[in-house]
């Protein structure tokens, strides 16, 4: 019969079969075993021929080696430990040493890089920029780009009474200076381009009075 | 052989034999192998069915055992390591055997026709009927897979306890009792047919 946990009736499994039969059993484990087996021929006279089975086993025991067939067999063993090189770890392996040396190696090297991922991010973002790896929410955003924007918008223009007294200027040497412009236009590239940014003191100097 | 033994009045533990040895101490190999030799011969021999084989198993065991301490690691008493090594070794020069006799064309060896000869016992009057049924047990054994086999004699014949059975093979002691339990059924229903249970 062999043993399972069938309908709603309790059955023994097989562990428990062995450990009866071993004498491995609690004494409550025991008892309702026992008492099932009272209803179960078949199993009961399963395990008694077990029993019987282990007690022909003991009795069938080999018969030892001679003393001089174990003396043997113990020279053999001390040669046999002797020729085998002993079993080492893997850490006490040298090819594990060279891999832990050389990985170390490589280590120190990264580490060291001036070039290295983490000291990059450690330099300054730039401006209008938020640093590496920082979330920035959309109003700190349009504060960076303001800033950004005021880094590199042009310089102020000058005011407007500079503006037009410089073009005053101009426009009196243009007159006066013309023939001297068209010998050499250079020059007149030259002041023109310095019109933009009003007459220099000399050109002011030399400017008639208006009336 | 038990040199450590008589010098000293309590036996030492085998945890401290095997750091004399990891030492180079070879009285503490003699004791090792004094204590452990007739359990290890007695399952490479049920594993094996012949003195030969078994001796070789258990040299091969003890050497094994021994320069491979560092798997073992304490995990275990060195005596369920050792029987571990010895089983497997036992079934290693098994199946080479079987092998052998399968490329011989099934012509018996000198060898052969001498393990199949009684083991002298300790008392002659009954050593042919124990060799008998020592061969018919061993036949029983053959029927069994090799796992319920290495199972029940780690148990039978190691005097292992369910819990050392399971360490030495790597399994859960339900495994390990179930396996015992149709292992012996096996056994029974072999030998009930030979008249012998």
């Amino acid at each position: 019969m062999t043993p399972s946990q069938a309908g709603n009736h309790w059955n023994p499994r097989a562990e428990q079969l062995a450990a009866y039969v071993d004498g491995e059993l609690d004494a409550a484990a025991f008892e309702r075993l026992r008492s099932w087996l009272a209803d179960h021929p078949e199993t009961s006279a399963e395990l008694r021929a077990q029993q019987r089975l282990l007690h022909l086993w003991q009795t069938a025991e080999p018969a030892q080696p001679s003393a001089q067939q174990w003396a043997s067999a113990l020279d053999r063993v001390e040669k046999g430990i002797a020729a085998t090189p002993p079993t080492l770890s893997l850490w006490q392996q040298p090819f594990f040493k060279l891999a832990l040396l050389t990985v170390g190696t490589a280590a120190a090297l990264v580490l060291a890089l001036p070039s290295a991922p983490w000291r990059q991010a450690k330099e300054p973002p730039p401006a209008g920029q938020p640093a590496r790896g920082v979330v920035v929410n959309e109003t700190e955003m349009v504060r960076l780009r303001a800033a950004q924007n005021e880094k590199t918008a042009p310089k102020a223009a000058p005011a407007e009474d500079d503006l037009l007294e410089g073009l005053l200027a101009d426009d009196f040497q243009w007159t006066n200076e013309s023939s001297q412009r068209v010998k050499d236009p250079a020059k007149g590239e030259a002041r023109g381009r310095r019109s933009t940014t009003g007459p220099s003191a000399s050109d002011r100097q030399n400017a008639p009075r208006a009336p | 052989m038990s040199v450590l033994s008589a010098c000293c009045p309590t036996a030492l533990s085998d945890e401290s034999l095997l750091a004399r040895f990891s030492r180079g101490e070879r009285e503490a190999l003699e004791e090792l192998f004094g204590r452990y030799r007739t359990v290890a011969y007695r399952v490479a021999h049920r594993l094996l069915g012949n003195e030969a084989d078994a001796l070789d198993a258990v040299q091969e065991g003890f050497v094994k055992a021994l320069t491979r301490l560092k798997s073992f690691q304490g995990r275990s008493s060195f005596k369920t390591w050792l029987l571990r090594v010895v089983s497997n070794a036992a079934l290693d020069l098994g199946r080479q055997r079987q092998r052998r006799e399968a490329l011989s064309l099934d012509v018996p060896s000198p060898d052969d026709q001498e393990t199949l000869q009684p083991l002298t016992l300790s008392d002659p009057a009954d050593g042919l009927e124990r060799a008998d049924l020592r061969r018919l047990l061993q036949e029983a054994l053959a029927a069994l897979s090799e796992a319920q086999r290495q199972t029940f004699v780690l148990h039978a014949d190691g005097e292992l306890t369910y819990r050392e059975v399971a360490d030495a093979l790597g399994i859960s002691i339900g495994t390990v009792m179930s396996r015992l339990y149709y292992a012996r059924q096996k056994l029974r229903v072999f030998l009930s047919q030979r008249s012998l249970l």
